[in-house]
């Protein structure tokens, strides 16, 4: 039930582990933020040896942990409905069924979540299964415990709703991967996810995917967050492609990890 | 937007404190609205029995106001009752004041032809009564003159008789005479 849902919350914890592309950060609460406490260059957290998980336990101790993953094994779906049906139930199995029109896999192997953020509109968020128990098996196996594992790109989506003012939408860069969220009063109503490792390659991208949203949608977006985990990259090619769009940008404070929950 | 609750982890843990924050202002508020109904329920009863206090004030004195009424209305029907018997002997004493005698006498005297005497006359105070006259007349068709003189007066005769070349009739008419403001 919608109702229960609201009023059960999951416990936070104050250590965060982030699952980059081809790299693992641990940030933990100092002073009101998160802060990186160690990098693990050239790691994925689905691949992690003994020596490399012996190192994460040491830095994050016994305290209760959580994993924030990139969006680079995530997929995400936005559905508009006419209706939305109250019974849980029914919710799932009306969005089971549209999900299948578009995604060609057995919904069975993943982990399959989906949140109603609007009146009309669901959004569903697939991760592989073995994925998942693989991090869990891991984890579990060094006695760690965690009581968390969420996704970067959905805690941007909740972080940004409180911002003022909220950008109509944001680019969030982990290296490789890319994901553009575009919202309207907050809400988000297109989500793209790309590749590519190069600036100019990412700016084309996200040229592309706004011209897509000004032909396609009756919103026109015209201001922007980048938003990336990877602090040593300026990412001055797409904020001038952007500027030749006439899109502004909405500054984000860096000390804030947007991409971690609050 | 609600915030997305996202969380796939197996170890989660659902945030006790907040959630028996929750079950905790959901108490208070219940306690609140319970305390708030039973005190509005009870003011209501106050009221309902205060208004049923009114009501039943009101009913004694409406009760009060139907029994003076009715003896008012008593009283007014007595006074009414004997103030009508003043206006009805007051109206009869002015009726036998205007009763004209004189103006019927002479009406009558008017009407008798030569030769034709009242032996007696009767009648009562009354314009409407009958008045009763005993002619005597020397000749019949004198006394058919007086039947023919106060033929438009609804004669009747009660009596006839002659002895001695004398007629005498007992006539009674309805002698009433115009008001003279009628006459105007």
């Amino acid at each position: 039930m919608d109702i229960t849902k609201h009023f059960i919350n999951f416990r936070k914890t104050s250590q965060y582990i982030y699952g980059g592309e081809n790299y693992i950060e641990v940030y933990k609460r100092v002073e009101g933020n998160f802060k990186t406490t160690k990098t693990f260059e050239d790691k994925s957290i689905f691949n992690l040896g003994r020596y490399d998980i012996d190192e994460i336990k040491r830095e994050c101790g016994d305290v209760e942990t959580g994993i924030v993953l990139n969006s680079g094994y995530f997929i995400f779906n936005i559905f508009e409905f006419d209706k939305i049906p109250f019974k849980e139930e029914m919710r799932r199995d009306l969005v089971n069924w549209r999900l299948q029109k578009v995604f060609p896999e057995d919904i069975e192997l993943y982990e399959h979540d989906f949140f109603r953020i609007d009146r009309k509109k669901i959004l569903s968020v697939l991760f592989k299964k073995s994925l998942k128990e693989k991090i869990e098996t891991v984890f579990d196996e060094y006695g760690m415990k965690v009581i968390y594992m969420g996704n970067s790109t959905v805690e941007i989506i909740n972080n940004i709703r409180k911002w003022k003012p909220v950008p109509d939408f944001f680019i969030e860069i982990d290296k490789e991967i890319s994901i553009v969220v575009f919202s309207s009063k907050s809400v988000p109503f297109y989500i793209r996810k790309f590749r590519g490792n190069k600036e100019a390659d990412i700016a084309r991208e996200v040229v592309k995917t706004v011209n897509f949203v000004k032909n396609s949608y009756e919103n026109v977006p015209s201001t922007y967050s980048i938003i990336n985990s990877d602090s040593g990259s300026a990412f001055d090619a797409v904020r001038e492609e952007l500027a030749e769009l006439n899109m502004n940008e909405v500054k984000v404070d860096v000390k804030k990890k947007v991409f971690l929950p609050v | 937007m609600m915030k997305i609750k996202y969380n796939i982890s197996k170890h989660k843990r659902i945030d006790l404190v907040q959630f028996f924050l929750y079950c905790f202002v959901v108490l208070v508020l219940s306690v609140l609205f319970l305390f708030i109904g039973i005190k509005n329920l009870s003011s209501k009863e106050k009221k309902l029995r205060e208004a049923k206090e009114q009501q039943e004030l009101y009913r004694t004195k409406l009760n009060y106001i139907s029994k003076n009424t009715r003896e008012y209305h008593r009283e007014i029907n007595a006074i009414n009752k004997k103030w009508r018997n003043k206006v009805r002997f007051s109206n009869s004493l002015i009726a036998a004041k205007t009763y004209d005698i004189i103006g019927k006498l002479n009406v009558l005297e008017e009407l008798l032809p030569s030769g034709v005497y009242i032996q007696g006359i009767s009648f009562k105070v009354d314009a409407k009564s009958d008045i009763d006259i005993t002619v005597v007349a020397d000749s019949y068709p004198n006394l058919f003159h007086v039947y023919k003189n106060f033929s438009k007066y609804d004669p009747s005769i009660v009596s006839e008789s002659e002895s001695d070349g004398i007629f005498t009739a007992h006539i009674r008419i309805n002698l009433e005479l115009k008001k003279k403001n009628e006459k105007k």
